[in-house]
């Protein structure tokens, strides 16, 4: 099976470790991953600022640069959600775009939900000890309604306990512009998130968006506490190499 | 001055100050975290009591969308029933209409005293301000809003208004009212309630409430309330005045047992409320009690303005504040920060669409987009959509600062360029670089990212990005 | 009445912003009934009623007939130490023979003033419910003309005791307001009472009679005659 990763222009740029992770991962799992060089930014920051025009431009550059592949996977819900939610409304207007859009986000998978919907779970052989709690994101929570994914696949890791994050269903205060336009607000949701986490003794925060976990983890640092900020991809990576 | 007091719309002082009040108000967090909790897992619990609760989600959702794509029909069939049961209906475009028309009835009628039982719409025209400069008493006799009339300020949330009040500022406000020190025991305060509200009652020449919904079909007036304060307002007083929001219509009763079930299991988890009083225009014959005159104010206030635009769902709310209790947003910063009369995520769309943007152009970005409002909506709003498309209104008639506009322009050209992209990620890497910790995190950083970087460290681009990687060894490794 | 114009002028707004000329008739979405409760017997019905009658904070008595209630009535009114009841016209006679208690009967044709005064002074009211709903432990009181049923009885005095008929519940609002929808003119006044009258305006600590009666006694009778 030939897949497109699509690495998101935050873990690009920011956490390019996670993107090898994935690669690393699925090509372990038997699966033949490519990497189109045209793909940018999936557009998400204009569209939520409300500048729909620049995020079409963006979203045509990520459809002609994934056109013909039969799986595109990333390691972002939010990002998923994005191709798979919004682009089919944003080009609308214009009906050989608007196919193409809706091509894409029928083909477009989150990791996760690429591991346990096109793969074996009984596959993952992978080994973490340690103590760990999961952060839903939003957008891979209610936009796409993967809740369970993330979890079965942590569930496979040897050694590693996850257990409830309190409150996991609401937001952690990244939200894209809004943690820089309403940094004060943003600033008190992801210390109530971090509250909650602590009372988890938790010695992992995993994830599936690394825009929520840059929030965190940038507040985490700030406030020098040692939680291990990770992606659910990195989990898998660190855990397979033993 | 504190906030509350300045709240009076003409000097509001700006969002970001609002904000930053409420983040630093001693109490306010612990308060409204505690009550949404409280009201959250009581909408959850009544949620799995039903069962099928989504099949009611979309049996609301298509009654209040039908409703309100025909309520030119509804409203038709409403107001005559109102007439034919000997009601008076008015007509009210603007809020300023409203006012003219309650000082008209309470002229006619040589009113000095009013009662009132809770309602957002005359919170929209600050009815109760106006009254009071015209030497009317106005009370508000649900216990919350009379808490918060008492401190001279605005309800905080929309039913739960003085969700911002503790036990001791409470305490201190009615001993004042009742020229007396009166302990802190929540007995004894409500008892003072009573007794004060009684006499309000028995004096008032006018009762004054909103409308949960009007039953076209019949032309009642159905309030819903758990003190049985609307019950006391429409019972005691010779006139009564009901000031609503002309989409405030159920076709039919059986429409309306539908809704009441969504509304109250939505806003606090009760199965009902304790009191659901339907009124069908003044008392009759052989009646004792009952107003003797109804007058019905249908309220526009900027609502038609969204009727026919993708804003028309935003009508069919049926203010349960459900998105409220979710929000959070709202959960840091309560619901003065809003400013508007409406809080949380409905405030934050309804108020620009009902006021126009002058003044409220943060609104639509004070949500983290998380969703969880529209998940929560009774009647399937997509609370979240709405802001969105407000956004894309602000950029539109370009509200937006010139300097977002010109750096999302440039965003546009970078993703059309992926050889540009990725030497701005150079770029960016060396830019931050000297400006950064050992471990490659910026502390203070520059212009735009110090919202960032005022309460979270931030990673400077890596020096090896994902696609440079990926063609020096990640594509080989295949 | 409004003033014709102004009201086709309101409606015509609306009807311009719906972009669409004014239909004549219009069709509301099929309800068709999604919980069907028509198995259940009458026991059931009881049992649920009296269920979520006492969890929405009242208290319910079941009586075998209306001698056994008037008994039961008079027993509670001096056991509670009330001195002085209020009561509509259609239950005074369940207050025949209650002895060394004022009993105070609403009279549609007295000065409404007084009435309401006294009512406010009454340590009881006693009313009939016309229908209890099953599903939410809902009591349907009805007001309307020539009834003699005052609507401050059920309101301002601080308790409230009322019988209910044990062949009048149904099991939700539906098939109540049903037969409501049948009747050629609504009633004035419709109350649905669930419990007492309640408040948690103060720190979310729950509180009971802040406006209406802090306590609800209720009545069912399984065979009733008057």
């Amino acid at each position: 099976m030939q897949v497109a990763l699509f690495i998101t222009c935050l873990s690009d740029v920011f956490y390019p470790s996670v993107g090898m992770s994935v690669v690393r991962v699925l090509r372990r799992l038997g699966v033949e991953v490519d990497f189109p060089t045209e793909q940018t930014c999936c557009g998400q920051p204009a569209f939520n600022s409300g500048y729909r025009q620049d995020a079409a431009k963006a979203a045509k550059q990520m459809i002609r640069a994934f056109e013909g592949y039969d799986a595109v996977i990333t390691p972002s819900g939010s990002c998923a959600a994005m191709v798979r939610k919004e682009y089919p409304h944003l080009l609308n207007d214009d009906s050989e775009w608007k196919e193409r859009a809706q091509s894409l986000a029928d083909r477009c998978y989150e990791f996760s939900e690429f591991l346990v919907s096109r793969l074996s779970l009984e596959m993952i052989d992978a080994r973490l000890e340690g103590k760990a709690t999961y952060h839903h994101s939003c957008h891979m929570y209610r936009g796409l309604r993967l809740t369970e994914p993330p979890l079965q696949v942590l569930s496979q890791v040897q050694g590693l306990e996850v257990v409830n994050l309190p409150y996991h269903e609401d937001c952690c205060g990244f939200g894209g512009t809004f943690a820089v336009k309403m940094s004060e607000i943003s600033q008190e949701m992801a210390d109530e998130k971090i509250q909650h986490l602590e009372s988890t003794e938790a010695d992992y925060l995993i994830g599936s968006d690394m825009s929520c976990l840059m929030h965190l983890g940038g507040r985490i640092r700030r406030k020098e506490k040692s939680v291990e900020i990770m992606h659910v991809a990195q989990v898998l990576d660190r855990g397979m190499m033993k | 001055m504190s906030i509350e007091q300045q709240i009076s719309r003409k000097q509001r002082p700006p969002f970001h100050d609002r904000t930053k009040e409420a983040i630093e108000h001693p109490f306010l967090q612990k308060a409204v975290r505690y009550t949404q909790d409280r009201l959250r897992g009581g909408k959850k619990r009544a949620e799995a009591e039903i069962g099928n609760w989504e099949e009611w989600r979309l049996k609301a959702e298509a009654i209040r969308r039908h409703t309100v794509e025909h309520l030119d029909v509804y409203l038709d069939q409403f107001t005559t029933n109102v007439e034919n049961a000997g009601g008076t209906v008015h007509f009210a475009d603007t809020s300023q209409e409203v006012l003219d028309l309650v000082t008209q009835i309470v002229r006619k009628k040589e009113a000095r005293s009013i009662v009132k039982s809770k309602s957002m719409v005359s919170e929209e025209v600050d009815l109760n301000h106006v009254m009071e400069q015209q030497g009317v008493e106005v009370v508000e006799s649900d216990l919350g809003e009379y808490i918060v009339q008492l401190a001279d300020e605005a309800p905080s949330h929309i039913i739960v208004p003085a969700i911002h009040k503790n036990r001791q500022e409470i305490t201190r406000l009615f001993s004042k009212e009742a020229g007396k020190l009166l302990s802190e025991e929540t007995a004894e305060l409500t008892a003072f309630a009573r007794k004060r509200m009684r006499e309000k009652f028995l004096q008032a020449d006018i009762g004054i409430t909103g409308c949960n919904f009007g039953v076209a079909e019949s032309g009642s007036v159905v309030l819903v309330t758990n003190e049985g304060n609307a019950r006391m307002s429409t019972t005691l007083p010779d006139t009564h005045i009901v000031v609503m929001g002309m989409e405030r219509i159920a076709p039919r009763w059986r429409d309306l047992d539908v809704l009441l079930t969504m509304l109250t299991r939505s806003a606090t988890g009760q199965k009902i409320t304790s009191y659901v009083t339907a009124l069908t225009g003044p008392r009759r014959e052989g009646e004792a009690d009952g107003p003797k005159e109804m007058h019905v104010i249908v309220v526009d206030n900027g609502r038609s303005s969204m009727l026919g635009t993708g804003y028309q769902d935003v009508l069919h709310c049926i203010r349960c504040g459900a998105c409220i209790n979710v929000c959070p947003v709202y959960r840091q910063i309560g619901g003065h920060a809003y400013g508007g009369v409406y809080p949380g995520p409905i405030g934050a769309v309804l108020t620009p669409l009902l006021e126009g943007f002058e003044g409220w152009t943060e609104l639509p970005y004070a949500s983290s987009l998380c969703g969880a409002c529209t998940d929560a909506c009774p009647v399937r709003i997509p609370l979240h959509e709405r802001l969105l498309d407000l956004r894309a209104d602000e950029v539109e008639t370009k509200q937006t600062p010139w300097s977002e506009r010109l750096a999302f322009k440039g965003f546009g050209v970078l993703a059309e360029h992926p050889e540009w992209f990725e030497k701005a990620a150079v770029m960016g890497h060396w830019m931050g670089k000297p400006l950064a910790d050992q471990e490659g995190f910026l502390q203070k950083g520059p212009g735009p990212l110090k919202g960032w970087t005022d309460s979270r460290d931030l990673p400077i681009p890596a020096k090896t990005s994902f696609r440079k990687w990926w063609r020096k060894e990640g594509k080989q490794d295949g | 009445m409004v003033e014709a114009n102004r009201k086709q002028q309101f409606l015509q707004r609306i009807t311009e912003r719906l972009n669409r000329p004014r239909p004549r008739q219009v069709t509301p979405p099929d309800l068709a009934p999604w919980d069907n409760h028509s198995e259940e017997t009458k026991a059931d019905r009881v049992g649920r009623f009296s269920e979520e009658a006492e969890q929405a904070g009242a208290e319910v008595r079941m009586v075998r007939d209306e001698q056994s209630l008037r008994k039961l009535i008079d027993s509670d009114l001096k056991k509670d130490g009330f001195k002085k009841v209020l009561t509509w016209k259609e239950t005074a006679p369940l207050l025949e023979g209650t002895e060394g208690i004022q009993v105070c009967i609403w009279e549609p044709d007295r000065d409404r003033m007084a009435q309401l005064r006294e009512a406010e002074q009454s340590d009881v009211g006693l009313v009939r419910a016309e229908w209890g709903l099953a599903f939410t432990g809902t009591l349907v009181l009805w007001n309307d003309e020539k009834r003699g049923r005052g609507r401050a009885v059920s309101l301002l005095p601080p308790v409230l005791y009322v019988v209910l008929d044990a062949d009048h519940i149904a099991s939700r609002m539906f098939p109540v307001l049903k037969k409501i929808e049948n009747k050629n003119k609504m009633v004035s006044c419709l109350n649905f009472i669930t419990g007492p009258s309640r408040t948690s305006d103060i720190e979310n600590d729950l509180s009971l009679g802040v406006h209406g009666p802090g306590r609800v006694q209720i009545y069912v009778v399984e065979k009733a005659g008057v």
